[in-house]
């Protein structure tokens, strides 16, 4: 399995893809309330069987809204992944393998975002943009791609000079088809690793963003957003704030050991360079 | 050499730099320097008393007129005052013994300086004052308006009509007022110092330090308090208030306040611009569980804009959470009804509210709206600003906003007729314009009989409710909470007056 694993790295990302996809399409046939539906009368409900994780202040169950809020955290991280990644290889792949001038201009670029913090990138940008998932993805996906052209283009560097593309050149290959069939599967590895590890992260910021009014915005379940109005009841309902708290942090272990295991399984620890 | 010195020498910093940090109440030891620190809800960009409040809650500046307790309207500034003809000249006598902050005199024209100034850069204040012409002699400041306002003394209890030194240069960081504490630094957004004018005319103040901070998250002030880092809280969060009502060292005081959570309509939109959809909208809202949940029972429920104690408040019209009633008045809008959906030429509706976090009970209620109105097929976008009277005098891109205003700040109706249903009012962005409702207010401006202002008042405020303008939804408990160490401090009904010179701490 793990053979097929190592070798099969698409498979990895297919199996990923596909099943969130079945999570975030099933969640609202599980959900058993409506997440959104406002029922004052039964506000801040203990745990029972008929809310399994009670309601909150506004008397909406917090399973049904954990669940929803699971597909719109993490499909909106998904999505911020899928950006960064279809705007950080492409340009780390040219920069690389092109080189000269206009790569040195490409990496003053990047290392302009890079010189900044990226959470503090993210908050004044959000800022700036004003509240808004729209504006939270945009203000994520340009903190984040640049660690995937920083990545792609020192592999598609070391690769570049070995004899197998020179021979590759030699027999009339153009350097598009170079690209797809030499550099792609080599740098797939690293970048998926890399991703794996960094969806726990854009998670996180998504939620901090969300926690101080930047992202999802009411009713939107969100789990960021959940904490952040779950700390006016910190005191009298403190699950408000721990469920969602689980929640994202269940899942960024999730991520970060899946991350870990195939970090190990592609042993890139030495290949991991400005990230 | 240096090695062998670096130890002790980050130690002797270390000891100096924690020196620095500690409280001066501790520090010099010396028992007369008393102070105190207020932390509320509302962060303020500038100190300009003519734009801003913080000056006047503050007591940096002074009013020319003030409002007690009981909603009386007495003396401050201003002395003594008199009309001749029936409120279309007034004669002001400016109090004697007052001098600002810089050691000048005050006198009439210092006043009418500060007032030329106020309707310069307020158009609201410009609008409610009306005036014609100032002339000043001496302590006598004579005012003449354009038309006659009975009610002109009560128009100068706003907080914006403070009296400051306008030929002072920095007035949004540094106004120099008469009151008994003066600007020791400011920093918009943040935070006010202030120390003590020790030249105070009612006499000097007990405290001689003050610190006005912000903080717009309700859970942070409640720690704020508990942790001693704030001596007086103003709305802590509502949900705390029992916690602290059980701290032996903290008081709590509630008190019924003035103000009215409302719902607002754009009235250039043309769905809002029908009486039956504002009605429909009126049904959907439930007022009982707002003030019983969303606001823990710190409220009442508002059937119209003033508390019913008052003289001019007539009977309003019933009003009941309904989703049935909302829906007939959607289909006598011209609407269609289909499986219990409403849609207008077979399209659903869909409408943005504006709602802010200063109040955080104002973005829940714009929730449990959206939620009701989603049972009807109708969307309603929620958008959170930052500030949303900037945001609807700018744009008018929103249907609806949940809002909130101390209705009768003078124990009069005629401010919030003025400002809110007169057009180009400072707080009709909706612009709500019936000649009926304007001809009654401006006739209300002009009688200066009490009872007969009552009663036209009354008729305009039957107007507003028949017409459901607004829909009033709460009227929201004042409520702070304070440590013991606070002495003579009381949480003022107009929520005008916070930093007196009778404030004094404990020590």
């Amino acid at each position: 399995m793990n053979q097929f694993l190592l070798r099969h790295p698409k498979s990895i990302i297919g199996l990923l893809v596909v099943s969130f996809v079945l999570m975030i399409v099933s969640v609202s046939y599980i959900a058993p309330y409506d997440p959104n539906h406002v029922t004052m009368k039964e506000r801040l409900l203990p745990i029972s069987s008929e809310h399994w994780l009670g309601t909150d202040h506004l008397g909406r169950d917090i399973f049904s809204r954990i669940l929803v809020g699971a597909r719109t955290t993490v499909g909106t991280s998904l999505l911020i992944l899928m950006c960064s990644l279809l705007i950080g290889i492409p340009i780390g792949l040219f920069s690389g393998y092109i080189g000269g001038r206009f790569d040195r201009v490409l990496m003053k670029i990047v290392d302009a975002f890079m010189a900044f913090p990226d959470y503090i990138f993210a908050i004044v940008l959000s800022g700036l943009l004003g509240p808004g998932m729209f504006n939270l993805i945009f203000a994520i996906v340009i903190v984040k791609w640049v660690g995937y052209t920083r990545l792609v283009r020192s592999t598609v560097i070391t690769e570049k000079h070995k004899e197998y593309v020179l021979l590759a050149k030699i027999n009339g290959l153009r350097s598009f088809q170079i690209l797809k069939k030499h550099m792609i599967p080599h740098i797939m590895g690293n970048v998926l690793v890399l991703a794996t590890l960094d969806l726990g992260k854009i998670i996180l910021m998504i939620a901090a963003l969300s926690y101080i009014g930047l992202g999802a915005q009411p009713p939107t379940a969100e789990w960021g957003s959940m904490l952040n109005e779950g700390k006016a009841f910190f005191y009298n309902a403190p699950l408000l704030m721990v469920i969602p708290g689980l929640a994202i942090m269940l899942f960024v272990l999730m991520s970060n050991l899946l991350g870990d295991y195939l970090r190990d399984k592609f042993d890139v620890k030495s290949k991991k360079v400005g990230i | 050499m240096l090695k062998k010195y670096s130890l002790p020498l980050i130690l002797l910093l270390s000891l100096g730099l924690s020196a620095c940090s500690s409280n001066a109440k501790e520090d010099d030891g010396n028992p007369k320097v008393k102070e105190l620190t207020f932390l509320s809800n509302f962060p303020s960009e500038t100190l300009d008393p003519h734009l801003n409040y913080t000056a006047v809650r503050a007591g940096v500046n002074e009013t020319l007129v003030k409002i007690n307790e009981e909603m009386e309207i007495e003396p401050w500034l201003a002395e003594s005052w008199t009309t001749t003809d029936k409120g279309h000249t007034w004669n002001f006598k400016i109090r004697n013994n007052v001098t600002f902050q810089n050691g000048e005199k005050l006198d009439a024209e210092a006043v009418k300086k500060s007032l030329e100034r106020n309707i310069e850069v307020s158009e609201a204040m410009k609008t409610a004052l009306n005036i014609k012409e100032m002339k000043a002699d001496g302590q006598q400041l004579k005012i003449v308006t354009n038309e006659p306002l009975p009610h002109f003394p009560s128009e100068l209890v706003h907080p914006n009509t403070a009296i400051l030194d306008a030929d002072e240069k920095d007035i949004e960081e540094k106004p120099v007022g008469t009151g008994p504490f003066k600007t020791a630094s400011f920093s918009p957004g943040n935070k006010l110092e202030l120390e003590r004018y020790d030249a105070y005319w009612a006499g000097k103040a007990k405290l001689s330090k003050a610190t006005f901070t912000f903080n717009e998250d309700a859970n942070a002030r409640t720690l704020a308090l508990q942790s001693g880092d704030a001596d007086i809280v103003y709305r802590p969060s509502i949900e705390s208030m029992e916690s602290l009502k059980n701290d032996s060292s903290i008081k709590t005081d509630i008190a019924p306040s003035f103000r009215t959570h409302l719902l607002m309509y754009n009235t250039k939109d043309e769905n809002l611009k029908n009486l039956h959809v504002r009605k429909a909208f009126d049904y959907l809202i439930d007022r009982e569980e707002v003030a019983s949940s969303v606001m823990a029972g710190q409220a009442e429920r508002a059937e119209g804009p003033f508390l019913s104690a008052f003289p001019f408040t007539p009977s309003y019209d019933k009003k009941e959470f309904s989703i049935e009633k909302a829906m007939k008045h959607f289909e006598h809008a011209g609407f269609q009804l289909k499986n219990g959906k409403v849609l207008k030429n077979g399209k659903p509706l869909s409408f943005k509210l504006l709602t802010y976090s200063y109040r955080p009970e104002l973005p829940l209620m714009a929730q449990m709206l959206q939620s009701e109105a989603k049972q009807l097929g109708i969307t309603i976008e929620i958008q959170q600003v930052e500030n949303i009277d900037e945001y609807m005098a700018k744009k008018e891109d929103w249907d609806l906003a949940t809002y909130s205003l101390i209705t009768s700040p003078r124990g009069d109706a005629s401010f919030f007729l003025n400002t809110a249903y007169m057009e180009g009012g400072a707080i009709n962005p909706g612009s709500i314009n019936n000649q009926e409702l304007t001809s009654k207010i401006t006739e209300l401006n002009r009688t200066l009989n009490e009872e007969q202002r009552n009663k036209l008042a009354k008729e305009a405020v039957s107007l507003i409710d028949k017409n459901r303008f607004h829909s009033f939804i709460v009227h929201p408990n004042n409520f702070a909470a304070y440590s013991d160490d606070v002495l003579n401090w009381k949480l003022s009904k107009s929520e005008y007056y916070i930093l007196t010179k009778d404030v004094d701490v404990k020590k």
